[in-house]
């Protein structure tokens, strides 16, 4: 008998209806364990890296992994596919309960393929697939949807699915799922909407199977003490979200602001965790059995919803200049109501407010306009007006109108909420993150400058790539899992090899752990090589290179990227082109 | 290189939990930790030696009772007793606090015959003598050392943890070079993560004493995969005793002590800025 | 004076964010304890263990600086230096 993942991963054609079910052999569970790991190993079989992301044979999967179900925050789950905003392999990673429902329904992932005639969504259970029609649901937000579909199926399910971003095929529309989660980078919403799937839903009572369940009593009690006792888990998240960061990065300098031009805000305070907690926050909310409630339900004069996070405050806020709170967090209810992804939203209007400073953009966009900013969220999704143009993203706005410097970016992936000229190892993990600008690949602030597990000299770039490679490797196997990144402020590597153990009864180890992760990690590099990707998009833009702040205390910085690079490679087994060498693809069974 | 596995770390931790306030709940949650990560003793206050066994029987783990703890300056009968009860409760190892103040008089004499003492009550249970380094010079320790081998301990310990400052690999290099292979070398006191208890390791530690023994365990996973990064070097001033030489905690002779052993330290010129 | 500036969590211990503190030469530990007196409450748990060693993740800056990387809790002030205290946090 199986335990951990439930044996069975269902591929549908959107356009003929066919299903069938994708045998995964024991060795490709070990190898790639399941979540990100086994998603993009199945994508890179199923398509290729020039599949054409919103063609109708491109794929998107939605993956969970042998832990979904079992221990605290595994309710989480991943989508898979080719990025149509960057062209990197990409998987997005969102929380709530769609994860669990997924097992609940009896299978581990779906693969999506094909095109509906007409929009329709998925309804998962009792281990299979039904296609329904979704005409009544198209054009209404991502929170009608969830709730009239949930109306109209007879038992209690999970939602994830798509707004009117995603059907408007913006590049980075996001999936939303359990009211406010979002699968938010990389466009997988408007593949979505290409493919004509409104939405995905899934419930059930299947029981996931535990190989040891002695062991894993002690072990999810072991847990729940190291996750409690944490100041991180155990406190500060719960009482003031993941928005603490706003001072913390900003006393460091490194607060992105105005489109990275300078590294402090004078209004930080107005909009950090401190300032929700006091005005806007009406409770914690939590995903699927998880103590640490990172989540803010929260309201403002009118509205009320779920956020913001910080890298909305950021994206919202200090990115744009702006520093009114209620206005911010009205722009993410909209983008969590249209399914857009907050960061890549805010980063291209703090892009397009640049351009148009610049003189390069003949439109009127300004630092500031908190007034306008619900504005143009929503034109973006609709593709109105000015939003026609926001919809391209930082870096196809900025090429379009001659400065394409002023995109803060990474292989078309905008860049959040910490400057790089305040922490090396940061700059180095967006250089290097396998779908783009992103912190969550390597996220180095913690050692550079949470202190977590030591502190790190966050100007020196000695180590940084050894370390970097470690979080990345580590990350990779968490989203196979799949569990929530939090999890790390608590435990160690060795807590999920025995996670992993006492739920699958396979003898995995540290070792083993390490070297899944740096499968997937490579195995993801092979595809963006063979989609075009090298050395050359291994790099930041050039204001983090050769430009410096005048205040604060990230002053007087630049990144120092080619050295770091250099090592990266060296520690990864790649040569200087930043490409796998065959003695690491063979270690690797690749 | 870490070429430390798990099994060998926890087998060199005594899982810690001293404090004036922690009551049972405290110390069950203590056993029941040291019970999951096999670690080799949980240390505790004499009052919790029954209790303590209690909770670990069936297990490998050691119960391991402080006596004359944390300040040493009771008298050599006293401390007797309290090992002999502590033994009888069940502690297979006793951590005994020396006559601090006999040692700075340099009454060896008497500082040998308190730890004897502690040692005969004590049979078979093995003793360690905590020497509490902060308030010593290296003179001292290193008499410390002697006493304690030739009065019959087979551990030398750093610190209780209540002192001016605890464990610095300086201290443990010293004990170390002092007592030879066979004795033990016990580090306890302020130890917080893996990089911590790997540089005491590396200077000569064999046994460690701390609270944040969780901690250090899933951090070795972390650390082993990325030594280099990790385990930079260090500036030797936060690492050095001296550094942490405190007027408020120490007596005025042994902080002149270390205060002039940093004038007359070699990194001086090239840290300077870190001396304020 | 020396402006100390409390955040997050510590916010909700000393019910302000920033106090003067008088403390020319001192260390920074003497200088937050000055600041517990200042307050009027105390945080000093927050961000100490229970042996007084600073608890993995606080982050102390003077001037922007994290004393970490100067003398730990020895690391001396002077006036018109600018303190932020945050007890350990996390985020993403």
């Amino acid at each position: 008998m199986m335990t951990g993942w439930m044996g069975k991963i269902v591929k549908i054609d959107l356009g003929s209806g066919k299903q069938e079910t994708i045998a995964v052999s024991d060795t490709m569970r070990r190898r790639y364990l399941g979540g990100r790991g086994l998603g993009v190993k199945l994508y890179s079989d199923l398509c290729s890296s020039t599949t054409d992301p919103m063609a109708a044979d491109n794929a998107l999967i939605f993956m969970t992994g042998p832990l979904t179900g079992t221990v605290m925050t595994s309710g989480r789950y991943q989508v898979i596919s080719r990025s149509p905003l960057t062209g990197t392999i990409c998987d997005s990673s969102s929380g709530g309960h769609f994860g669990a429902a997924l097992k609940g329904a009896g299978i581990d992932g779906l693969i999506v393929q094909g095109r509906a005639a007409k929009p329709v969504y998925l309804s998962v259970h009792d281990g299979g697939v039904e296609i329904r029609d979704a005409s009544a649901f198209w054009g209404l937000n991502t929170q009608q949807t969830q709730k009239g579909i949930q109306a109209e199926l007879p038992s209690k399910t999970s939602v994830a699915c798509i707004g009117p971003a995603g059907e408007n095929r913006i590049l980075f529309a996001a999936i939303m799922n359990d009211k406010d989660r979002a699968a938010g980078r990389g466009g997988m919403g408007a593949i979505m909407g290409g493919k004509n799937l409104k939405a995905i839903a899934a419930g059930g009572s299947r029981p996931v199977e535990i190989a040891d369940p002695s062991g894993y009593k002690d072990l999810a009690a072991l847990i729940d003490r190291a996750v409690d006792k944490n100041p991180v888990t155990g406190k500060s998240l719960q009482v003031l979200g993941t928005s603490v960061l706003v001072n913390i990065i900003n006393a460091h300098g490194m607060f992105p602001t105005e489109n990275f031009r300078r590294g402090v805000f004078n209004d930080a305070e107005g909009t950090s965790g401190e300032k929700i907690a006091e005005t806007l926050l009406l409770r914690q909310s939590a995903c699927f059995k998880c103590p640490i409630g990172c989540g803010r339900t929260t309201r403002t004069r009118d509205k009320n919803g779920e956020g913001p996070e910080y890298e909305t405050v950021w994206a919202f806020g200090a990115h744009l200049g702006i520093s009114d709170l209620a206005a911010i967090t009205e722009a993410n209810y909209a983008c969590n109501e249209l399914g857009l992804d907050t960061i890549t939203m805010g980063s291209t209007l703090g892009c397009a407010m640049e351009l148009c400073e610049t003189g390069a953009w003949k439109e009127n966009l300004r630092w500031g306009e908190a007034g306008k900013l619900l504005g143009w969220v929503t034109d973006t999704a609709y593709r109105r007006g000015i939003g026609a143009e926001l919809a391209l993203g930082s870096k196809r706005l900025a090429v379009k109108h001659g400065r394409p410097e002023l995109a803060m970016q990474v292989k078309g992936l905008e860049i959040p909420a910490y400057d790089p000229r305040g922490a090396q190892g940061m700059a180095l993990s967006y250089a290097t993150s396998n779908r783009g600008g992103c912190h969550m690949r390597a996220y180095m602030i913690a050692p550079e400058i949470l202190g977590h597990p030591v502190f790190l000299d966050r100007f020196s770039t000695a180590g940084k790539a050894e370390l970097v490679a470690l979080f990345q490797d580590v990350s990779a196997v968490v989203d196979s899992a799949v569990l929530c990144r939090f999890l790390q402020f608590a435990l160690g590597i060795s807590t999920f090899t025995e996670m992993l153990r006492t739920v699958t009864g396979l003898d995995f180890s540290d070792e083993e752990l390490m070297k899944i992760g740096r499968r997937i990690y490579t195995l993801e590099r092979q595809f963006n090589n063979r989609a075009g990707f090298d050395r050359s998009d291994d790099t930041l833009p050039p204001r983090f290179l050769n430009e410096e702040f005048q205040t604060g205390s990230s002053r007087h910085r630049r990144v120092h990227l080619e050295e770091m690079l250099d090592d990266y490679y060296a520690v990864r087994g790649w040569d200087r082109s930043g490409v796998p060498l065959p003695q690491t693809l063979a270690e690797l069974g690749l | 290189m870490i070429d430390l596995d798990r099994e060998t770390l926890v087998k060199m931790i005594d899982h810690t939990e001293l404090s004036t306030h922690s009551g049972e709940k405290k110390i069950a949650n203590l056993c029941s930790e040291a019970r999951s990560f096999g670690f080799y003793a949980v240390c505790i206050n004499g009052a919790f030696t029954r209790y303590a066994g209690e909770l670990l029987a069936g297990s490998s783990v050691r119960v391991c009772t402080v006596v004359g703890f944390p300040l040493g300056a009771g008298t050599g009968s006293a401390k007797s007793y309290e090992a002999g009860e502590a033994v009888g409760n069940g502690a297979a190892e006793i951590d005994m606090v020396i006559n601090v103040g006999a040692l700075r008089d340099k009454k060896l004499d008497f500082v040998r015959d308190d730890i004897r003492a502690v040692v005969e009550a004590s049979r078979p249970a093995l003793v360690k003598v905590i020497l509490e380094t902060c308030y010593l010079t290296d003179e001292e320790i290193v008499s410390g050392c002697h006493l304690a081998v030739e009065a019959g301990a087979k551990f030398v310990k750093t610190s209780t943890g209540f002192g001016a400052f605890g464990a610095f690999p300086a201290h443990v290099r010293l004990m170390r070079q002092t007592v030879g292979p066979e004795i033990g070398v016990k580090a306890a006191g302020g130890i917080r993560n893996f990089k911590d208890v790997w540089r005491l390791i590396q200077a000569g530690a064999s046994r460690l004493g701390l609270s944040a023994s969780v901690g250090v365990v899933e951090g070795l996973s972390l650390y082993k995969f990325a030594p280099t990064a990790w385990l930079e070097e260090e500036v030797p001033c936060h690492i050095c005793p001296s550094r942490f030489a405190n007027l408020d905690k120490q007596p005025k002779a042994v902080y002149a002590y270390y205060k002039k052993k940093c004038m007359a330290c070699p990194h001086l010129e090239k840290y300077n800025k870190f001396y304020e | 004076m020396i402006t100390v500036k409390f955040y997050g969590l510590l916010r909700r211990r000393v019910k302000r964010s920033a106090v003067d503190v008088a403390g020319d030469g001192q260390t920074i530990l003497a200088l937050m304890r000055s600041a517990e007196t200042a307050a009027g409450g105390t945080f000093l748990d927050e961000l100490l263990d229970t042996d007084s060693g600073l608890l993995t993740g606080t982050i102390i800056l003077i001037n922007g600086e994290n004393v970490r990387f100067k003398s730990g809790l020895e690391t001396r002030v002077a006036t018109g230096d600018r303190v932020d205290l945050f007890s350990p946090a996390g985020g993403g």
